[in-house]
């Protein structure tokens, strides 16, 4: 923190040069960000309201709001749950395969997530290692609601462990260690001591985990058949009506995925403050 | 609590030992760090397993008594206060996360923390956050926080490790002053020697996951059981001799040969500053005369080695460049 301050105080250009810098800054903001948000919206509008209101009754439009909610409420829970156990373990425990598990956790981030939902194709689909064991039970998880889950579990699995392990890395365990002497059983250090501390850190991650579950497309396209009014979810269904040269449809459901987008965003920046005090 | 015995050999981080604390006792380990002293508290505090022998509080077995069963209470170097609760709600924790058959009440815990709040001279600080606190005040907080689950035993790992001199020394009086009012079977984790020396009833010097000596403050000061207890307690010079007949030859000072009462053989001489006696003649030469504080000290360049000595209250420093000699006959010898 002392660095930072020094360092700004020893950057401070003189007027022009800082107002350029900042203005340059600004400018491309503008042109790569907010124009192309902006220019999502005012297309959305641009058979006013009733436009939106009919764009959004459509019941594929429907078919694809309800779906994408299911699996971001399917996902999100279950990715908390997992980040929370794994960063737990990462953070508190050495055991060989330590190190090879953190590098495999950042895997999602740095592959294609056309990659993310081919390995789901490759494992479950028809020609796959279990598809024909399953073609024979009759289950459907390609092309179907569990390969979308899959495919975005695997994709948004990293963003809670992200968030809390470097702040459970740098709290260390003496609070926990203290409470376990002072009597209390695991799941009161892990409510009253664990959790509090890692709280906004922990809700951090879940929007963004959240933010991805929904907004997901590659992954998501691969697993999904796209079959419309079954598969298809938000982002999918947004390209859909697009390519039928429904524009005004699909910019209408896009600021609706980009206002969820936007209530995220803010949310989290409401709670930086928040994890600031938690360091 | 009786008859501590642990062996844990597979890390040797502390080997076969046996160690019993009595009733109300205050014991102090004491050690360099690595000494094993803070794995044999985790030990008795149950957040180490052992992987031999058998920790009895007591009278009791805590073999298999998970952490949170055995009632000890354990103090943090670094505090570790719950930081997003209050001073008060700290303290009545290990109250509150009772099982409900044995929780106080709500008024009862409040009046508990009330009392300790007192105790440690904190009253009115309870709706305080720890990083509202200083760090002197933080540790006694977290001394509240043990001690409110009235714990059998009090274990204190470096306590005053993370404060600066003056607030340290102040703590550590209040904390022999406590003991002796409370008189809770105390066992404190240091490597400062003077803190040891100061507050134990007895103390345990360790090195390399043994215990060398364990005695009385005075015992372990007078009579060091060996040349790393003499060492660890306070600054010593140690000269390689050999002994032959009663009488040891220094082989790597040039001092002149002194009685000693070990069988013959190879043994080393450990001596304290203010033990050594300066003579008039020798194979040495005055250094330096430092005299601030209330004793002079002399170094003096011998051999190929700087020797610091104490003067005796009173003497006549020696002039700096002068040629002296060393006396060493109030050594103690032990084999090398």
């Amino acid at each position: 923190m002392t660095a930072g301050v020094q360092g700004g105080v020893g950057l401070r250009a003189p007027g022009w040069e800082r107002w350029l810098a900042i203005g340059l800054a600004l400018l491309v903001l503008l042109v790569l960000l907010v124009l192309p948000l902006a220019l999502v919206f005012a297309e959305a509008l641009s058979r006013g309201w009733a436009g939106v209101a009919s764009a959004l009754a459509d019941p594929d439009a429907q078919s694809a709001i309800r779906l994408t909610l299911l699996v971001a409420a399917i996902t999100v829970p279950v990715n908390t749950l997992g980040g929370l156990a794994a960063a737990w373990c990462i953070a508190r425990f050495r055991f060989p395969g330590r190190g090879l598990l953190l590098t495999i956790i950042e895997l999602p981030l740095t592959i294609s997530p056309v990659i993310s939902g081919l390995v789901w194709v490759l494992l479950f689909g028809r020609n796959g290692w279990f598809g024909p064991a399953l073609g024979r039970a009759d289950i459907q998880i390609v092309f179907a609601l569990p390969g979308l889950v899959l495919a975005t579990l695997f994709v948004t699995f990293p963003f809670v462990l992200r968030a809390i392990l470097p702040l459970m890395q740098a709290q260390g365990s003496a609070e926990e260690q203290a409470a376990i002497t002072l009597g209390a059983p695991a799941w009161r250090v892990f409510l009253h001591v664990t959790l509090p501390n890692i709280r906004f850190a922990l809700l951090q991650g879940v929007l963004l985990c959240n933010a991805r579950a929904m907004g997901e497309f590659g992954a998501v396209a691969v697993v999904s058949g796209r079959i419309r009014g079954l598969t298809n979810t938000m982002p999918l269904h947004i390209e859909a009506t697009y390519n039928d040269y429904q524009a005004q449809a699909a910019f209408a459901v896009a600021a609706l995925l980009a206002l969820l987008a936007l209530v995220t965003l803010a949310a989290r920046a409401g709670l930086e403050w928040g994890t600031r005090r938690e360091r | 609590m009786q008859d501590i015995a642990k062996r844990f050999a597979a890390t040797a981080a502390v080997e076969d030992v046996n160690l019993s604390v009595e009733r109300g006792e205050f014991l102090a380990l004491l050690g360099p760090s690595g000494s094993g002293k803070t794995t044999l508290l985790r030990l008795i505090a149950g957040l180490e397993a052992a992987d031999a022998g058998h920790i009895r509080i007591d009278g009791r077995d805590m073999d298999g008594v998970p952490a949170r069963a055995r009632h000890v209470g354990l103090v943090f170097q670094h505090y570790a206060l719950f930081r997003h609760m209050t001073v008060a709600a700290n303290i009545a924790f290990g109250l509150r996360v009772r099982p409900r058959a044995t929780r106080p009440t709500k008024a009862e815990i409040a009046a508990r923390v009330e009392r300790l709040l007192d105790l440690i001279q904190l009253p009115g600080y309870g709706g305080r956050y720890p990083d509202q606190l200083s760090g002197g005040q933080r540790q006694r907080v977290a001394l509240a926080r043990a001690l409110a689950i009235e714990p059998r035993v009090l274990l204190l790992d470096e306590p005053f490790g993370a404060l600066d001199a003056q607030v340290r020394k102040d703590l550590r009086r209040w904390l022999r002053g406590l003991h002796d009012r409370v008189h809770l079977t105390t066992i404190l984790v240091t490597h400062d020697q003077a803190e040891a020396l100061e507050l134990a009833d007895r103390v345990a010097v360790m090195n390399a996951g043994r215990v060398e000596q364990v005695g009385t403050p005075a015992e372990v000061w007078d009579a060091p059981a060996n040349a790393f207890v003499h060492g660890f307690l306070g600054d010593s010079l140690r000269v390689a001799c050999m002994i032959a007949e009663g009488i040891a030859r220094f082989t790597d000072l040039p001092a002149d040969p002194v009685p000693a009462a070990l069988p013959d053989g190879a043994a080393v001489a450990v001596i304290r500053p203010h033990e050594i006696a300066l003579r008039a003649e020798g194979a040495g030469r005055v250094h330096a005369v430092s005299l601030a504080g209330p004793l002079a000290h002399v170094e003096v360049a011998i051999g190929a080695r700087m020797v610091e000595i104490t003067l005796p209250p009173g003497a006549v420093p020696p002039r700096v460049g002068a040629a002296c000699g060393l006396d060493l006959a109030r050594a103690r010898f032990y084999r090398a």
